[in-house]
């Protein structure tokens, strides 16, 4: 059976589903073995799951045109010519 | 395609990214045809790219800079950076790919220009991985923790606590749990071999788990504080 640290060191692969079948079942009996882990594991992916729902660290409002007027203001584009600007 | 010159390189490429025929990145680049127009000098064309990749040019810099200012002045570089040199992008990768090693260079720069901090955060930046990472909060969570609180809440958590974490494990868990960028994606655009973007990431999503730990165990225990593995 594998140990703690084995868990911990393919967790990352177990959330991402990056392992294989027969590690994947030795994972799981791990966990259903071990509470401690099994804690972990649980809230690692909720923690994965949340970050991934949140919708944080949106855009400033009107990003783009900024960006754009910044783009004419510095003159006509430079596109194919390769040389730097600035 | 590299990164425009004048701007410093980002780390080695990664290690085991194997080579991709130019052809068949091109086919696959949804980007290529916004690119091909913006290569003549189409503005139009490029404000769809700047639109289509803005919220993850700013992601990276805000994850590699930790500061909404600085993130929003890296972005408009990038892109006028970008525009700027859009004509030495031959396709060799996906374009979005080449803007974020753009934007990563920018990030750099901004680190180098704090003075005050630069030895902390180039030496953390360039630092190898310590020693695995030890789990301490070993409490269940709630079931459904995300029903703790309201949408505006979690969005004021997760953003504090993912500002707390170091750079190198901020703007990994940024770019694969944000972004949601897959693996080799993730590691090409930032410049790391895989298995460095693996353990850099486990590590900044084990630590994210510590710190929103408090916020959402179950309130009705008091076992399993002690640390584990």
């Amino acid at each position: 059976m594998l140990s703690c640290k084995d868990l911990l060191e393919e967790l990352g692969n177990y959330l991402d589903d990056e392992v294989g079948v027969d590690l994947r079942r030795e994972l799981e009996e791990h966990l259903a073995e071990c509470r401690p882990c099994k804690v972990v594991a649980d809230s690692a992916r909720q923690t994965v799951k949340i970050v991934t729902g949140c919708r944080s660290f949106e855009l400033p409002s009107k990003f783009s045109a900024k960006i754009m007027a910044k783009i004419r203001a510095a003159g006509p584009g430079r596109a194919g010519s390769g040389e730097e600007e600035s | 395609m590299e990164p425009p010159k004048g701007t410093p390189p980002v780390d080695s490429p990664p290690l085991d990214a194997a080579p991709v025929p130019v052809e068949a990145v091109l086919r696959k680049d949804p980007d290529a045809p916004d690119v091909a127009r913006a290569q003549t000098g189409d503005l139009e064309a490029f404000e769809a790219l700047v639109k289509r990749h803005g919220r993850r040019v700013y992601r990276v810099l805000l994850g590699m800079t930790g500061n909404e200012a600085d993130a929003e002045d890296g972005m408009q570089n990038t892109f006028v950076k970008a525009y700027q040199h859009i004509g030495e992008f031959h396709g060799d990768s996906k374009f979005s790919s080449w803007l974020t090693r753009i934007a990563m260079n920018e990030g750099l720069e901004i680190l180098r220009r704090r003075r005050s901090k630069v030895q902390q955060s180039l030496v953390e930046w360039d630092a190898e991985d310590e020693e695995r990472f030890r789990p301490r909060s070993i409490r269940p969570w709630e079931e459904d923790p995300e029903r703790l609180y309201s949408r505006a809440e979690m969005r004021e958590i997760v953003e504090k606590e993912i500002m707390k974490l170091p750079a190198k494990y901020r703007v990994v868990v940024m770019l694969r749990d944000l972004e949601q960028l897959d693996t080799q994606e993730a590691a090409a655009a930032l410049g790391l071999n895989v298995a460095t973007l693996k353990t850099r990431l486990l590590r900044g999503r084990l630590m994210l788990r510590e710190a929103l730990a408090p916020y959402f165990r179950q309130k009705s225990r008091r076992d399993g504080e002690a640390g584990h593995a």
